[in-house]
């Protein structure tokens, strides 16, 4: 029998195993937030935990994923170590505390009681807990989304799914939820639920419901539901309510989105929708004709996959400008600089190009060195950005850019027929209109008409929540939508390499 | 070395697809060789971006705006390759296999393959295992070459092995390539040859055409 010491910020506990074992397992079993983008498959280097005592030897193979000085401070990493003897675990735990704006379209409040709204995202979980009858908000809570031990995206989730189970996945996101309405009920001093919304992408309401996702990942993407109907698990004792989802890589966080703008009223408009997520999700409403469609950014706004990425969470840098040929920055609760999230990156890699420490095609000069490798120091911090994020960036933004761009060429429309571009997600809330558009997010001639409109998949569930009629509009959403495929299109191949550099290529 | 195809060459490493592709006809138009443009102008280029690529030095975005320069060039020296009776080096059937619609990765394999001289038949995304068979019967190809972007789709390319495996060309290479595709992966289902980029691929496409 061995004994396991963990450590975190509130005190440590001790516990007892039977027998040698993986770390990563151990963790998981313990229910221990890790990291793990390559779900195990020793090759992505994230799963750092910091932990002392018997461990196996490290090998060749994980040393070559670790810097001296991590090996030196005792971090190994969870898919390789051993353990066979006593050990002592160190968790750093920073939750994230700022959850994204929400807001109420046109509504009625039909409803009685207490209930919850959940946006399951792909990176992290959104809940909020509403006095119904007058939609006064009583408690919140945002969190990574514990399936990230899982794989980072959808398709390395899916990938587990049907090596080992669903059920691994369900019974996280279940066990989080329910976890997070105790935090948010306790906070509010409630204690009876009455009903809820679930909303999310077509994927994670599988996981949630325990249903196969097999064929979602291989054309021609079948799902095994698409929803608009009560949940079959309750939440803290009441019954869920899972919105329509529009298609399998366009789900009821988007027709969730698509209700916060109210598209659905909009029948004489030509109207844009950017949902920024791990996904980038994209709504093009030709005046009452919806085409949906569903692009890999990967999580690099959401500050993941970036050396110094972090969420928008205390210590992050959100906001950077050059003045008078300063640099200068915001930081989250004005303390000292620990990383960058999702919109600082963005005003980084603007303010790069705009000192020409990186050229157009994203190449930082030579000359910038910081931690061994090329990178830019963001003057008077210890946070970098190395050349390989500026590439992470320029894959993620071209990705939603090509996107945007078939979609207009398809339905034959220019940039300046669009009368307003609505950008939803947590990202997109704080990001800087005028630098997306000088990176290249979105094609320049948007900006003139973009509307911020904040977590729209959640402010979507909220309005499900207070007013039975949202159905209706839902069910009229999705008889308007229909989803379009873009991997796969040439044009949207040639959109995406050309949206890579950050300028636009001479016509050809 | 001449003057212009220096200019295509750094052109195509600054990923100028337009002007590159107007330095090519420029070429042309100065008498020179297509098979001297394309090897001393587009391919020595290409070769720059690959080592820089293999070093890290630069990473995927430029190789594919570097790679559409190619392939603009490409468009103008193909037909004038043939005139010169450069009538391939060997035949390669490319394309990404069922359940998997993503291209880039195999449109680049098959720019740097054309660079090499060899006719690549692109048969496309999301093809079944009889697809790759077909084909390679009916061009009478040296080469298969499969492409997957996804750790759900690659395992596909097993059933592309068994495919050709219980027809009558069993003794064509098949190359495998994509991002979750490893040298582990290939020997586990079989396949002949993994290469980790366009460029390797094309090469060794182009040793099993000549072989």
């Amino acid at each position: 029998m061995y004994i396991v010491n963990i450590n975190d910020n509130n005190g440590s506990e001790t516990i007892s195993i039977s027998k040698t074992m993986r770390l990563d397992k151990l963790m998981k079993e313990l229910d221990l937030m890790l990291d793990m983008p390559c779900s195990g498959n020793h090759t992505c280097g994230k799963c750092k935990v910091t932990v002392k005592g018997h461990l196996s030897e490290m090998t060749d193979e994980e040393r070559m994923l670790l810097k001296d000085e991590e090996i030196k401070n005792n971090i190994r990493l969870a898919c390789f170590a051993e353990v066979n003897g006593d050990i002592e675990i160190f968790l750093d735990q920073t939750e994230a505390n700022v959850l994204s704006m929400v807001k109420q379209g046109d509504l009625e409040f039909t409803e009685e009681g207490y209930g919850i709204s959940v946006d399951i995202g792909t990176t992290t979980v959104a809940m909020q807990l509403y006095e119904l009858r007058t939609g006064k908000l009583l408690g919140e809570d945002l969190r990574n989304n514990a399936q990230c031990i899982f794989g980072a995206d959808v398709i390395s989730r899916i990938k587990y799914a049907t090596e080992n189970g669903t059920k691994y996945l369900q019974d996280s996101i279940h066990k989080q939820l329910l976890d997070m309405s105790k935090e948010c009920m306790h906070k509010a001093e409630i204690y009876e639920i009455n009903k809820s919304v679930v909303t999310g992408n077509t994927v994670m309401l599988h996981f949630y419901e325990g249903l196969e996702t097999r064929s979602i990942a291989v054309a021609p993407f079948k799902t095994e539901s698409l929803f608009g109907r009560n949940g079959d698990f309750e939440l803290s004792g009441s019954q869920t309510y899972l919105p329509s989802c529009i298609g399998s890589y366009v789900g009821a966080d988007i027709s969730c989105s698509i209700l916060a703008a109210g598209m659905q009223r909009h029948n004489d408009r030509i109207e844009l929708l950017a949902d920024l997520g791990t996904n980038g999700e994209l709504v093009l409403n030709y005046r009452g004709e919806m085409y949906c469609a569903s692009t890999a950014a990967g999580p690099a706004f959401e500050g993941a996959n970036l050396s110094h990425g972090m969420r928008a969470e205390l210590g992050a840098i959100s906001e950077m400008m050059v003045d008078d040929g300063k640099v200068l920055f915001k930081v989250i609760g004005n303390g000292k600089p620990k990383g960058v999230c999702g919109s600082g990156v963005l005003d980084a890699v603007s303010v790069m190009l705009e000192l020409g420490v990186i050229n157009e095609t994203g190449r930082i000069d030579e000359g910038y060195i910081g931690d061994g490798e090329v990178a830019w120091k963001i003057p008077s911090t210890e946070v970098y950005i190395t050349q390989k994020d500026i590439r992470q960036i320029q894959l993620a933004k071209s990705a939603i850019f090509a996107g945007i761009k078939t979609l207009l060429d398809q339905a034959g429309l220019k940039e300046k027929d669009i009368e307003t571009f609505y950008v939803a997600g947590g990202f997109g809330y704080h990001m800087n209109g005028e630098n997306a558009a000088n990176i290249g997010l979105f094609p320049r001639g948007l900006e003139r008409c973009m509307e911020v409109i904040g977590n729209g998949a959640l402010s979507g569930a909220i309005m499900l929540l207070f007013d039975n009629k949202q159905k209706e509009y839902i069910k009229e959403i999705i008889n308007k939508s229909t989803e379009v495929d873009l991997s796969g299109k040439q044009v949207f191949s040639d959109y995406y390499i050309e949206g890579m550099l950050f300028e636009e290529d001479e016509k050809y | 070395m001449n003057e212009i195809l220096n200019e295509i060459s750094s052109l195509l490493q600054a990923g100028k697809a337009g002007k590159c592709k107007k330095a090519v006809q420029e070429a042309v138009d100065q008498g020179i060789l297509a098979q001297t443009i394309l090897d001393d102008a587009l391919l020595a280029g290409m070769d720059v971006i690959g080592a820089k690529f293999k070093a890290n030095e630069i990473f995927v975005p430029e190789v594919l705006v570097s790679a559409r320069c190619m392939n603009k060039g490409l468009e103008i020296l193909e037909p004038l390759l043939l005139e010169d009776g450069n009538d391939g080096a060997g035949t390669v059937i490319l394309g990404t296999v069922k359940g998997d619609l993503h291209d880039i990765g195999k449109n680049l394999v098959g720019i740097m393959m054309k660079g090499k001289g060899l006719t690549v038949i692109d048969i496309g995304v999301d093809q079944p295992a009889e697809k790759f068979v077909e084909a390679a019967k009916e061009n009478n190809a040296q080469v298969i070459a499969c492409s997957a972007l996804l750790t759900t789709t690659m395992d596909y390319m097993q059933d592309v092995v068994a495919a050709v495996k219980d027809s009558d060309l069993s003794n064509i290479p098949i190359m495998i390539g994509g991002a979750p595709v490893n040298q582990e992966f290939c020997e586990k289902i079989g396949a002949t040859n993994y290469t980790v980029d366009g460029a390797e691929a094309a090469e060794v496409a182009y040793k099993y055409c000549q072989a």
